[in-house]
């Protein structure tokens, strides 16, 4: 099997499903964002962001915590150490595919 | 925007740019450069003690919000207006002092691509730009530096040009903070009112700007309803 073919078949199924990856994407790039936050940036609905930041709790990539800034509550949402690890192995192995697929000339 | 940017880039630049988006950060630079450049006296007309001290409370109240105490004040502001409207991410960073070297900032470096590291070091010359803006004059007395203003605009307005939150930057900032420089040295006023009719001019352009800013946000983001119900 090659190495581009390996990678594929380990991808972390949590992160690699599109609405949880861009999520996973927008908490990698900023230290911590609110539920409304996300909500706006990804476009999904409530119920949508809802189910799939619980999945990723579930899978412990992602630390959602009920808070106040002044008198407005928040629900913040965070990377965890995991996560991080977890999207930073994605990243790897999805460069692995990409670099293969293009020294195949499948880039065009 | 740039297709091509990396993802976690484009989301970090997002983040950047919602932190300027309501316009809050603008507005309240032009207010502490008004507040400043009310609080910088004529000498000449003012001698009392009472202007004396009404001048360096002004003063220490504009230092501090300018270069300390923005982002506390913006923070306790935002999560009342902005956060119900938009959703909370926090600031941009503020730069470190390990990577700010003990005095100096540090040279941007092929790193420094990265972006944390980038915004880090343009933060740490935009406050550097700013301190020495408002602190050299001071130092070297200025009184004889006739062309000081308007040199000085130039540096200013590069690291403006730099600190300009992305995607979608102006350059009306910049632009504004050269003719601000030059039309104070053009207005022939004492030589010791120059400074107070920059910080005027641009003060006067921040919180126009900052206002016009904050009427689109409310336009565009109505409040939400709180998910979670306020304590009792």
């Amino acid at each position: 099997m090659t190495p581009a073919l390996q990678a594929l078949s380990n991808l972390d199924r949590v992160i690699h499903e599109p609405a949880r990856l861009m999520i996973m994407t927008i908490l990698y790039a900023v230290s911590e964002a609110d539920f409304l936050y996300l909500q706006r940036e990804c476009g999904f609905t409530q119920g949508n962001l809802s189910s799939h930041l619980a999945k990723l709790e579930e899978a412990l990539y992602v630390h959602i915590e009920k808070t106040f800034k002044g008198k407005y509550p928040l629900t913040v949402c965070s990377l965890t150490k995991k996560g991080r690890e977890a999207f930073d192995g994605y990243v790897s192995k999805m460069r692995v595919v990409s670099t293969h697929s293009g020294s195949n000339g499948l880039n065009s | 925007m740039r297709e091509t940017l990396d993802p976690v880039e484009l989301a970090s630049l997002r983040a950047d740019k919602h932190w300027y988006d309501d316009g809050l950060p603008s507005l309240l630079r032009g207010t502490f450069l008004l507040v400043l450049a009310f609080s910088l006296t004529d000498r000449a007309n003012h001698q009392s003690a009472f202007h004396s001290i009404l001048a360096m409370t002004g003063n220490a109240v504009a230092y501090f919000f300018l270069f300390i105490g923005n982002r506390w004040l913006l923070e306790r502001i935002k999560a009342r207006l902005t956060y119900p409207r938009a959703g909370y991410t926090p600031a941009p960073p503020d730069p470190k002092p390990a990577d700010a070297g003990f005095f100096w900032p540090p040279i941007p470096s092929a790193r420094e691509i990265e972006v944390v590291n980038r915004r880090e070091t343009i933060a740490t010359w935009a406050g550097v730009g700013w301190m020495l803006f408002f602190f050299v004059p001071a130092v070297l007395g200025g009184e004889e530096w006739r062309w000081r203003v308007p040199v000085i605009s130039m540096p200013l307005a590069a690291i403006l040009w730099f600190e300009r939150p992305k995607p979608n930057a102006s350059l009306l900032a910049p632009l504004v903070c050269i003719a601000a420089g030059l039309l104070a040295w053009l207005a022939e006023v004492s030589e010791s009112q120059e400074i107070r009719t920059f910080s005027f001019l641009l003060g006067g352009f921040y919180l126009l700007q900052g206002t016009y800013q904050l009427v689109v946000f409310f336009r565009l983001h109505p409040r939400i309803a709180s998910e979670i119900p306020p304590p009792a």
